[in-house]
């Protein structure tokens, strides 16, 4: 008996995906020679809020964005670099982005691919980085709604994170390494807010059990589990390009429609329903496939995709569902507080609104019609069944004015008041980063099917809780308590490690990182202020009449003079990846 | 953060410069801790310059000395070497420098 007992196959030529760099990976994803890079770092689109701060560049903000092709298909493709900076958004950052997915819209490519390796928001630049992710949000909206089929693909070490983790899920499919982590808050900020019980970060097995590839998978939150292999990674886009169903009433997945959305949303309240209570990613595991826990953790790639197609994925009972459908009904009446507000917006009389815990739904009579109202109270930290609350209501009204002409269906005020996403280690194991994206998938459904959206910030309006819904309005208007941030500024100086005093200084000149609704104004993330002298009855009726159908705030910020290069930058890019070549 | 420009002699490059759209052949290196990237431009000069943006204040004798052995070992007159630096060590600065170069001539026989 040798110890010697399994004969291992040579990995020969696999080159790691985790290891390489963004510009490694765009080279050896695309056909050899084939890659195009726009606005490559000789043009240093540098951020210039790290030079600001004193901090270290990178000549391309830490993002390739280029054209290239695979397997001889025209593609678009975007890779994030994980060491510069975790990957973050910021200003140049995103709007990279952006110019490549809304060129995209014009070129019509045969896919577009993002690597991405982010850990969300750059908090340097905080509030222009939170307004990117959004636009990014938005513009792959469009490009999804366009029916172009839009791949994210994850193999880095900083995985997706944050606003990143959502838009992760707004890809027509997650193509995904057992290493890469998606998810939405750190295990970092859980344990810090709620305790090593909660999540110990140091624990890595555990965090890759919450967040990794292989859980991932088996719960449908990533299509395809591929090796560490960037040769491995280009066959998967090749092969998942190849059977991804394009006419949108397949399986709703080009364009996903009412009756996608409408399944999507069954499934994930029988997903939250058969794992209710369920803390680690093994009980999924064990539970999706044929695998136990200890041979998923050794499995190869195929073979763990062999143990899932093996196990008939049997949904929770309907009854269960009907159960968690409960939580889901605004019910109860308005406290005098919510009741005095809507009386100030909407008139007296003139609306019947509903809440359940954090959650707010109903109907009022606007100034030239009948208004849907769908939101958040009370400073709410938005979890998986408020998430499902909220897309269930967005449906529902979809559903309603679905025989009325276009012209004729309901505004949606959406009421933002948000402390951001809730901190748990149960939601994150369950995707609370995919549910936020499904809510955000329904908010833009009811954009394209003639629902035009007002989001009204009321209290606060937080970072991913936002992102997911306030932040899709036609017009965003903020009411005079509101407060808009990302981080405090305490915070973002333990976390950037530079001085309080140095960053309120800065915070007197600067939009780009200090919270408050007049910043966001100021950058165009927010359309309008509204004052507590207004008549907001007017201000409502004013604000509904300027609805903007298009994304229009980087060119809202730059008019403004507070983010000056969003839009050019976004535009450079754009009018590269509009070409056909 | 300190910024510095050099300006060395150094043999002429050979090889021209890379096709346009080519530019991911003479970037080398990642802004991170410990690390740096580096692009590499021609100019119309006969000297090698180097233009440096670093974090880790008060090494200007290092970067020479670093620098200066560069420029005596590769023929890279005509070429600046542009460099965002995060705390790199002599011995990373001088194989990062030495991959740049290698990918110019590399890129510059393609084109």
């Amino acid at each position: 008996m040798t110890a010697l007992s399994h004969p291992v196959l040579p990995k020969v030529m696999r080159r790691s995906f985790l290891e390489a760099s963004a510009r490694e990976r765009v080279l050896g994803l695309a056909d050899a020679g084939s890659l195009q890079e726009f606005c490559p770092p000789a043009e240093r689109l540098a951020s210039p809020h790290l030079a600001t701060l004193g901090l270290s560049r990178a000549f391309d903000d830490g993002v390739v964005v280029g054209r290239a092709t695979l397997a001889g298909a025209r593609v678009l493709l975007a890779a994030q670099e994980g060491r510069f900076n975790g990957g973050s958004v910021g200003e140049v950052h995103g709007a990279k982005l952006v110019g490549l997915l809304q060129g995209a819209l014009v070129s019509k490519p045969a896919a577009v691919l993002l690597l991405l390796d982010s850990g969300g928001v750059r908090l340097h630049e905080a509030n222009a980085g939170i307004l990117a992710i959004s636009e990014v949000a938005r513009a792959m909206l469009a490009v999804r709604a366009a029916g172009i089929p839009l791949l994210v693909l994850l193999g880095g070490s900083c995985g997706a994170f944050g606003g990143m983790g959502i838009a992760s899920r707004l890809a027509h499919r997650v193509l995904m390494s057992e290493e890469a982590r998606l998810s939405l808050s750190g295990p970092e900020v859980i344990e810090t807010v709620k305790g090593k019980e909660e999540f110990n970060s140091r624990d890595r097995a555990l965090v890759w059990r919450i967040t990794g590839g292989k859980t991932r998978r088996a719960l449908g939150e990533a299509d395809v589990l591929v090796e560490d292999d960037i040769a491995a990674f280009r066959q998967a886009a090749i092969n998942t390009l190849a059977a991804l169903p394009l006419a949108p009433a397949a399986d709703g997945l080009a364009a996903l429609g009412q009756v996608g959305l409408q399944l999507r949303q069954q499934a994930l309240l029988a997903r939250s329903a058969r794992f209710a209570g369920v803390r680690d990613g093994d009980a999924v595991i064990t539970q999706l496939s044929a695998l136990s826990a200890a041979q998923a953790a050794l499995a190869d790639a195929t073979t763990f995709e062999q143990a899932l197609a093996a196990v008939s994925h049997a949904t929770a009972a309907p009854d269960t569902a009907q159960v968690a459908r409960r939580a889901l009904q605004a019910d109860q009446l308005l406290d005098t507080e919510d009741q005095a507000f809507a009386d100030r917006l909407f008139g007296a009389g003139s609306h019947q609104l509903r809440v359940n815990g954090h959650f707010l739904a109903g109907t009022a009579q606007g100034p030239a019609g009948p208004l849907a109202v769908v939101g958040t109270r009370d400073r709410a930290p938005i979890g998986l069944t408020l998430a499902l609350a909220m897309a269930e209501a967005i449906l529902n009204v979809i559903r309603q004015d679905e025989v009325l002409p276009t012209e004729a269906r309901r505004a949606i005020v959406l009421l933002a008041d948000t402390q951001g996403q809730a901190l748990s280690r149960h939601e994150e194991l369950l995707g609370l980063n995919g549910a936020l994206a499904h809510l955000a998938l329904c908010v833009d459904l009811a954009r394209r099917s003639g629902h035009p959206l007002l989001t009204l910030v009321r209290h606060e309006a937080v970072s991913g809780g936002f992102l997911s819904f306030g932040m899709l309005g036609d017009r965003i208007c903020a009411l005079p308590e509101a407060q808009v941030r990302v981080m405090d500024l305490r915070a973002m100086a333990r976390v950037t490690k530079l001085p309080l005093a140095q960053l309120e200084a800065l915070a007197q000149t600067s939009a780009i990182f200090a919270p408050g609704a007049e910043n966001f104004y100021r950058l165009g993330g927010i359309h309008a202020l509204w004052s507590e002298q207004d008549d907001w009855s007017r201000a409502l009726a004013d604000a509904l009449q300027h609805l903007d159908r298009d994304d229009q705030r980087a060119a809202l910020g730059a008019a403004r003079g507070g983010r000056v290069l969003a839009q050019s930058v976004a535009e450079r890019v754009c009018a590269l990846a509009a070409q056909v070549v | 953060m300190e910024y510095f420009e050099l300006s060395l002699p150094s043999q002429a490059v050979t090889l021209a410069a890379p096709a346009p759209g080519n530019t991911t052949d003479v970037l080398c290196g990642v802004v991170a801790s410990g690390n740096l990237e580096i692009l590499v431009e021609a100019h119309s000069g006969a000297d090698v310059r180097f233009m440096v943006e670093t974090t880790a204040d008060g090494f200007r004798e290092t970067w020479d000395a670093v620098l200066t052995q560069f420029a005596g070992s590769h023929a890279s007159g005509g070429l600046t070497f542009t460099m965002n630096d995060v705390g790199s060590t002599p011995a990373v600065v001088a194989l990062r420098l030495a991959q740049a170069h290698e990918s110019w001539l590399r890129a510059g026989s393609r084109a």
